[in-house]
Order: C-alpha cells, then sequence, then structure tokens
C-alpha cells in the first residue's frame, strides 16, 4: 500500500516540494529511507517509530520503505518526522488520508509523539501557496509564522495521537489572512528623544536613513552610540509588504523568532505572525566570518548581514572586526545579497542592510575629550586610524559625530516622542528619491551614471563639489554628492543647492591621519 | 677638547659613536669617559671590565648591561662597519670640539668627543623648536611658521625629527632657510621611518641629520632623553611650542635650563591640555614667545632682512566672502576644539545652518576638526 504525503525541502530562502513517498508492504520487517537524506533525516528513523508506538498506534511489522522524491535534493534537518510517520500510518491504513493530498506536512517527534516546533516554517507556507495547496499541517508553535504567509489553511498539532480521529480543526480562526499593517509604535527600539541633546548626530541619521547611506558613529566611550544606534530602526520608513514576508522568512529560517525586533531564542515564534519592525542586529566584534556572512557544511543559514536585511547592522567597536570579516562585508555592501557556496549546495540570501559602524576615536576612547586627555601616543592614533580605512570605508558615506552632553542636560532631559516626527521626514525624502529615480532606489545606492543624471546640481552647488574635489577621491566625490542630493530630498528641495553640499561635506568620513594637510 | 690626540685615525673616532650606542650611555657619561681615558679602544677595555673606575660615568645599577653590551664591540671591526656605513649614506664623523660645532657645545658641558652627521652642521645662530608629537593643527602651524621666521632670517633651526612639532618646524624651516635634525637612531637610519622624505627634503635643503650613535643604530625609547639634551645643546635658545603636562619637550626645556640656553615657551589657554606644559614653564620663568621677534631677541640678534612683524594681520582672505549666517558660526567657534552641538547652541542658528556653514568655513580652511565631534579656528592667534 502506498501513500504520499506533501513536505518541503529549503534551499537558501526557497523552499522545494518534496514528496515523502512511503510503501508499507509484505516482507521482512525493516525500515529503509532513501532520496538524499543527511543524518537528521536519517535519525528519524528511530524517532518516528517511537513516537507511533507511543502515541497508541501500532507500529506496522511489514517491510516499510520511504523514498523522498525528488530523489536528487538533499532533504535537511528534523521535519520530515512528522511527514513520515503520517505516512507510515496512511499506508497502513491507521488514520484517515483524505486530507493528505491538500496539504504540506511539516514537523519534528519527540520519543512520546509530542510535535515540536522547527525553523524555517514560513518558506514552507509560502511554498504551499506557490504549489497551490490549500493547507498546511505545522507544530502548533509555529503555526503564527504559517499563518503569516496568507490565504491558507494552517493546521498547528501538538501530538500525533491528534490525527486519529482524521485531521485535527485549526484552533480558533481557521482561515487565515494577513495580519493588519503592523502598529507603528517602535516602542521596542525606543524613540530618538530619549537620548539628550546630540542634535548632530540625530541629524546625520536622519540623513543616513533617509538616503540609506551606511555611517560611522565616532564618540568617546559611554556618549551613547549604542542608544543611538538602537533607535535607527524607528526612524527608518515601515517595512512594505514584500519586505515583511523576505525579512520574516530570513528569520524563521535562522531559527530565530519573528516579530521582537531584537530576536527570542531559537526555535520559539512570537504570536506576531510576521515581523513587523525593521530588525536591529549587533554581532560581538568577535563574530567569525560565517557568523557573519552566513553558511555552514550541510545546512545552510543566513547571517548577520541578512538577519539585517532591511534593517540595521550595528558594528560596535567597529575596528575591533577582523580584518577579513570587514573584508567580507563587502560583497554584500555592494550587491545587496551574499552568495555562499557550499559543496552541498549553493544559495543567496538577501542582505540588504543598512550599517551603522561605531568606533572610539582613539584606542583609550578619549581624543579630543574634554573630561579626559587621551592617553594613546601619536603612533596608536595613526595605526588605529589605518584600521578604519580602506575599500570598506569608502562605501561609507556618513560620519556621525557622537559628542558628550554636559551632566546637566542628560539629568533635566525630558523624553519626548521625535522618532515619529523623524520617520515622517525620511519617508518623505525616500518618497522623493522613489519618485526621481523612477524605482525604489536609496541615493546611496546611486551608480555613476544614475548619480549624474539624477544629482541636479545647481551652478554653484557644482562649483562648491570642485572646490572639495582638491581634498577628496573620486569616490568620496560621488559620496559627497548623494549625501548632498539625499539633504536636499529632506529639504523637499529639486535643486541640490551649495549650503546641502557644504552639510555633506561637514558629515563626510574623516580622512586618513591628520598631518598638517598645507603649508602656510 | 684639551686631551685631543694630535691626529687619532677614523677608527680610533668612529668607536665613540660604538660607545654612544651602549645602553643607557648618556652624552655626559661619554664626554668623562673621553676625559679620563682619550683613547676610545682604553675607555671600552675599561666598561668591559666594569671596575670601579666607572664609578661617577656609569651607575652601578646599569653597569652590568653597558658592560655586556661592549661585550659585543669587536674593536676593529666595528669602527670598519661604522666607517663604511657612514660612507654608504654620505655621512662622515664630526669632531665637536672643532668649529662650527665647538661654538655651540662648550667642551667643560660634557659632549662626546665625536658625532655623526650627513650633509649640513648646525651653526650659529640656531634655535631649537620642539613639542608634542600629539600636536595640534594650530601649533602645528605655529610651529610651522615660526621655523620658516627663523629659517628666513638666517637662523638655523634644530629640531628632533619626531611627529607633531618637530615635523612641522621643520618643514617650514626647508621652505625658508635650513635646518638640522638631531635623531635617537643613526644617521643612515633616520626615525620615524614615516619622516624618511622628510629627512630627504631636510638634506636637501642643505639641512643636515646629526646623531652621537652608529649609523644604523634604532631609536630605543630611553635614548630619546639623551638625544633631547644634544637638541639643547646644539641651540642658542629652545622654544616649546605645544607641550602637555608630562613628556618629552619638557626633558629638553630641562635640560636647556641646565645647560643656560635661553628657554621659550609658547602661551596658550589654560585649560587646553596642548598648553598645560607650555604655561607651567612660563611660570617657572621661561620667556614668552609670542613670534620669532621673541626668539630673536632671546639670542640677542636684530631682526634682518625681510622684516617679521609682530602685528602682522590676521590672514583672512576669505572673510569678505562669508555671509552673515557663516560669520556668526565663525565667531561662535572658539580655538581650542569645542563639540559641534555646543558651537550650535551658541550660534543660536539652525543646525542644518551651521553645519553647512561650518563645511563652507572648513573648506575655506578657517575651522578644522580635531575629531569628528569637535571643531576649533585654525587662524594663528
Amino acid at each position: 500500500m502506498l501513500a504520499v504525503v506533501q513536505s518541503v525541502a529549503t534551499i537558501g530562502i526557497d523552499g522545494h516540494p518534496v514528496r515523502v513517498e512511503v510503501q508499507v508492504g509484505s516482507g521482512v520487517p525493516a525500515f529503509t529511507l532513501v532520496g538524499l537524506p543527511d543524518t537528521a533525516v536519517r535519525e528519524a528513523r528511530e524517532r518516528v517509530r517511537s513516537a507511533i508506538i507511543a502515541s497508541g498506534y501500532e507500529w506496522p511489522l511489514r517491510r516499510i520503505t520511504v523514498n523522498l522524491a525528488p530523489a536528487g535534493l538533499r532533504k535537511q534537518g528534523s521535519w520530515f518526522d512528522l511527514p513520515i510517520a503520517l505516512g507510515i500510518l496512511a499506508a497502513d491504513r491507521q488514520v484517515d488520508d483524505v486530507w493528505i493530498p491538500s496539504h504540506m506536512v511539516v514537523g519534528e517527534l519527540g520519543l512520546d509523539g509530542d510535535v515540536r516546533p522547527v525553523a524555517g516554517v514560513l518558506s514552507v507556507a509560502l511554498c504551499a501557496r506557490s504549489e497551490g495547496l490549500p493547507g498546511v499541517v505545522v507544530p502548533v508553535s509555529n503555526s503564527d509564522e504559517a499563518t503569516a504567509a496568507g490565504h491558507l489553511r494552517v493546521v498547528g498539532v501538538n501530538h500525533l495521537g491528534q490525527f486519529a480521529a482524521g485531521l485535527p480543526e485549526p484552533a480558533g480562526d481557521s482561515v487565515c489572512k494577513v495580519k493588519p499593517e503592523a502598529s507603528a509604535s517602535d516602542s521596542a527600539c525606543g524613540d530618538m528623544g530619549e537620548v539628550a541633546g546630540q542634535e548632530t548626530a540625530k541629524l546625520a541619521l536622519e540623513v543616513a536613513a533617509a538616503g540609506g547611506h551606511h555611517c560611522l558613529m565616532i564618540g568617546e566611550p559611554g556618549s551613547g552610540k549604542t542608544m543611538l544606534a538602537r533607535r535607527v530602526p524607528g526612524i527608518l520608513p515601515p517595512l512594505d509588504e514584500d519586505e515583511r514576508i523576505t525579512v520574516s522568512l530570513l528569520h524563521s529560517l535562522a531559527g530565530v523568532g519573528t516579530g521582537a525586533p531584537h530576536g527570542s531564542p531559537a526555535g520559539s515564534s512570537s504570536a506576531h505572525g510576521l515581523m513587523s519592525h525593521r530588525p536591529f542586529r549587533s554581532p560581538h566584534h568577535s563574530a567569525s566570518i560565517t557568523a557573519l556572512v552566513g553558511g555552514g557544511s550541510t545546512h545552510i543559514t543566513p547571517g548577520e548581514v541578512s538577519l539585517a536585511h532591511a534593517g540595521v547592522l550595528f558594528m560596535d567597536e567597529f575596528g575591533e572586526f577582523r580584518p577579513s570579516v570587514l573584508d567580507a562585508l563587502r560583497q554584500p555592501l555592494q550587491d545587496g545579497e551574499v552568495s555562499i557556496s557550499r559543496r552541498a549546495a549553493r544559495v543567496r540570501f538577501p542582505a540588504r542592510f543598512m550599517l551603522v559602524a561605531a568606533s572610539n576615536p582613539c584606542p583609550c576612547g578619549f581624543l579630543g575629550s574634554t573630561r579626559q586627555a587621551c592617553s594613546c601616543d601619536h603612533l596608536a592614533h595613526i595605526r588605529y586610524r589605518r584600521r578604519l580605512s580602506g575599500p570598506l570605508m569608502d562605501r561609507i558615506d556618513i560620519c556621525v559625530p557622537v559628542g558628550v552632553e554636559e551632566p546637566h542636560r542628560v539629568l533635566d532631559h525630558e523624553p519626548a516622542a521625535e522618532s515619529a516626527q523623524i520617520r515622517v521626514r525620511v519617508v518623505a525624502a525616500r518618497s522623493r528619491q522613489t519618485q526621481r529615480q523612477g524605482r525604489e532606489l536609496t541615493n546611496s545606492r546611486l551608480d555613476g551614471a544614475e548619480l549624474r543624471a539624477h544629482v541636479g546640481l545647481s551652478g554653484k552647488a557644482a562649483a562648491a563639489v570642485r572646490a572639495h574635489a582638491a581634498h577628496v577621491s573620486s569616490r568620496g566625490l560621488a559620496s559627497l554628492q548623494k549625501v548632498a542630493r539625499t539633504i536636499a530630498d529632506l529639504e523637499g528641495e529639486d535643486r541640490v543647492e551649495a549650503h546641502h553640499v557644504h552639510t555633506a561635506w561637514r558629515l563626510r568620513m574623516p580622512v586618513g591621519p591628520d598631518e598638517p594637510r598645507g603649508r602656510r | 677638547m684639551n686631551d685631543r690626540q694630535p691626529a687619532p685615525s677614523p677608527e680610533t673616532r668612529a668607536l665613540w659613536l660604538a660607545i654612544g650606542g651602549l645602553p643607557h650611555m648618556g652624552l655626559t657619561a661619554i664626554g668623562e669617559l673621553a676625559r679620563r681615558w682619550p683613547d676610545p679602544f682604553e675607555a671600552l677595555a675599561r666598561i668591559r671590565s666594569a671596575g670601579d673606575d666607572l664609578k661617577g660615568i656609569v651607575p652601578l645599577s646599569k653597569r652590568w648591561e653597558v658592560s655586556s653590551g661592549a661585550q659585543r664591540i669587536d674593536d676593529a671591526r666595528t669602527a670598519a662597519c661604522i666607517l663604511a656605513e657612514l660612507d654608504r649614506c654620505g655621512g662622515r664623523l664630526v669632531a665637536t670640539a672643532e668649529p662650527p660645532l665647538s661654538e655651540l657645545l662648550a667642551a667643560e658641558e660634557g659632549w662626546p668627543p665625536v658625532v655623526s652627521a650627513r650633509g649640513g652642521l648646525p651653526a650659529p645662530p640656531t634655535v631649537a623648536i620642539v613639542g608634542m608629537r600629539k600636536a595640534s593643527l594650530p601649533g602645528r602651524r605655529f610651529a610651522s611658521r615660526l621655523a620658516a621666521d627663523l629659517a628666513a632670517e638666517g637662523v638655523c633651526v634644530v629640531s628632533g625629527l619626531a611627529f607633531g612639532i618637530d615635523r612641522a618646524s621643520h618643514e617650514g624651516a626647508v621652505a625658508a632657510g635650513r635646518t638640522v635634525a638631531v635623531l635617537a637612531g643613526g644617521v643612515a637610519r633616520p626615525s620615524p621611518l614615516a619622516h624618511i622624505a622628510l629627512a630627504g627634503e631636510v638634506l636637501r635643503s642643505e639641512g643636515g641629520l646629526v646623531s652621537h650613535v652608529p649609523p644604523l643604530s634604532d631609536a630605543p625609547g630611553w635614548r630619546f632623553p639623551i638625544r633631547n639634551r644634544l637638541i639643547a645643546g646644539l641651540a642658542q635658545a629652545v622654544v616649546v611650542v605645544e607641550a602637555a603636562a608630562r613628556g618629552g619637550s619638557l626633558s629638553t626645556a630641562a635640560h636647556a635650563v641646565r645647560l643656560g640656553r635661553p628657554l621659550l615657551a609658547v602661551p596658550g589657554p589654560p585649560w587646553w591640555e596642548h598648553s598645560s606644559g607650555t604655561n607651567s614653564l612660563l611660570a617657572d620663568g621661561a620667556l614668552v614667545c609670542r613670534d620669532a621677534l621673541d626668539v630673536l631677541a632671546a639670542i640677542g640678534r636684530a631682526p634682518t632682512g625681510r622684516p617679521v612683524s609682530r602685528d602682522r594681520p590676521h590672514s583672512l582672505p576669505a572673510v569678505e566672502a562669508l555671509d552673515d549666517d557663516e560669520l556668526a558660526v565663525l565667531d561662535a567657534v572658539p580655538a581650542t576644539p569645542e563639540p559641534i552641538d555646543s558651537v550650535a547652541r551658541e550660534s543660536q542658528l539652525p543646525l542644518v545652518t551651521v553645519l553647512s556653514a561650518l563645511g563652507r568655513l572648513e573648506q575655506l580652511g578657517l575651522v578644522e576638526a580635531p575629531t569628528p565631534s569637535t571643531v576649533m579656528r585654525t587662524d594663528c592667534p
């Protein structure tokens, strides 16, 4: 007797349909599993057998052959437990199988028959939708995530025994719909108004957010760099529908809970369904290349750059990251995605994030401080600044100066809501960019020809750019014009005027070790 | 020096450099060795034996280290090496007891009998300009201008080729006249490495490099205070432009006082770390250095040739081109680093206007950003 259960294998963020074919026939009792399974899939045999017995079914003492088709596709992970178990029970006619052809099934089994949550359920649901299946069966704690894909009948189960009486009823809302617009309240990431003073830093971050520019914050320890960076997702425009799905998919694949912007523990999915906030990721400076860009030898998972997709990648102590790790950032910064090649597969993950790097001004952190004298020697400064230079820094357009606020300002500070107003301005500036550039292309991503076409310098502004040209590289010149364009967009101006260029110059990245630039 | 040999061979004289290169060997110690044992072979033998006859020259605690360093010197071969290296880099041995050095280094002050040099030698009038490595931009500008003014007056500017004020002084002087760099390492290997090009410029402008150690020596940290004494000795007056509360330039200043050379210091605001050292020198009786005129007065020379004007007008050619907002912002920027936020509050203009004005002022060179979050005026007071 043959039974077929639909399931999914993931490559990167894409789900590919997999047919779990189970044949229970006569012969010497045996249980074979074929179809390019990895270790976790192969171990399903033990879990499935134990779970079937523990759930009150009977283990068929016959010859059982399970094939995962297509056989050429590598299958990974533990979520084939449930489809295999259901296939065996259906082939042995122990459960009702009318619903099986119309559902996609994933879930890990415990030895006691419990159905346990797995990572990546959203891509299962999306795959089911694209295959035209009306429903999915998923572990109950993943059902919200599956619901987020929309227009699917999502059946959450928590025990294998539930299938004895046919397909369990979906709890509550039977037909799922897309979650209503995420609330704009970004209580999770805090409000810019909670930061006392720092007007220049806030303005620089507003410009960076409006143009999608990568930025580097420089300020002494304790000046509030992390506090400011955490509030950047709150001034970026709300996620659109596509972005929400992609972001949720990546988080689902990485097993990082969706919904909460700072990432709940793996496997635990919140009740939010789709991610509603822009992600904020802050990898520690000891992070490896794999942790940052993603990887893994057989099971390829997204790294921090992809988890920060459409959000903010905050890299504190930027100069302390290993040079090889920083080099690995160049591809995602350039292309907006990472491609990872391994023996098992070659996958691409989207990684279009806004880089917010932070650094102390010098090794001791107090260069130029009004509170404490800098204790490093001159060579240490040069070495430190050299670490913060090179091709990666060329891709950072804006330097955010973070000063130290006077104590009385911090103490007397009344938190006010600022993020919402900033976001309104940022959204307006971005829509001007979309309108002018013809598609959703932020100023930071304009290439040479597009920049020339869209920058719209007035005569005086062009003269100002020329005046600055002597002091910067050609890439620096391009980023000066892009930032000037963004500042003009924020002010709602069609043309870039000279004062926009001057402001952009003030927000530029500092250049190498400061020796006297010219003699008088 | 009264014990001078009638015609010491170059090999013999080269050995004094080898002795100079021994660990913790000070200039006065070499001078005293040369006074007691005019033959360096004899002096080396005494150092190797580390006996009590080194009393008053090498302290007991350092005697073992110095003597084991001397064990490694193979007299004839070391001397030949030193001469060969000097030859290769175009350097030479110079006796301190002969002009022009004898006009600067008095014999009774205790100097090594021989130093090495490349290019020109310092000759009166000389002035040393020293200061912090981590100097501020206005400090470096001031040093550079002071050095240029003095060099134009025919003064030989002596400094140490280090980062910061030293570099600025050499740069200012090479454009207008002569300058001499006194090195803590050898003359064939000017340190720091980053300033090799600068050393080349110094040589091209008929300036020179001077050192009391073998030509290929490196520059260990302990040798800088020793080198500073040579700077003070070769100068008829020492000017400290910027100095923190502690640091190398204060050691040069102390040597100048001990050697009886006039000491000048550039005053600065009391709330600024860059002027804490110079201000305390002034409080202790150093002369005020406002410009080249003060320095020329200290070495007893009247300005000649190109007039050096004390009331030089502030060279702000760009001021007329500024609009009202930019002028208001310029007024709000102080002469020492100030956070941008507080400049914006001071000027009472919108932040965007302030940033744009600062960008313009930076472009015109009227304002500098020593760190990303601070700005300061660049025009020298």
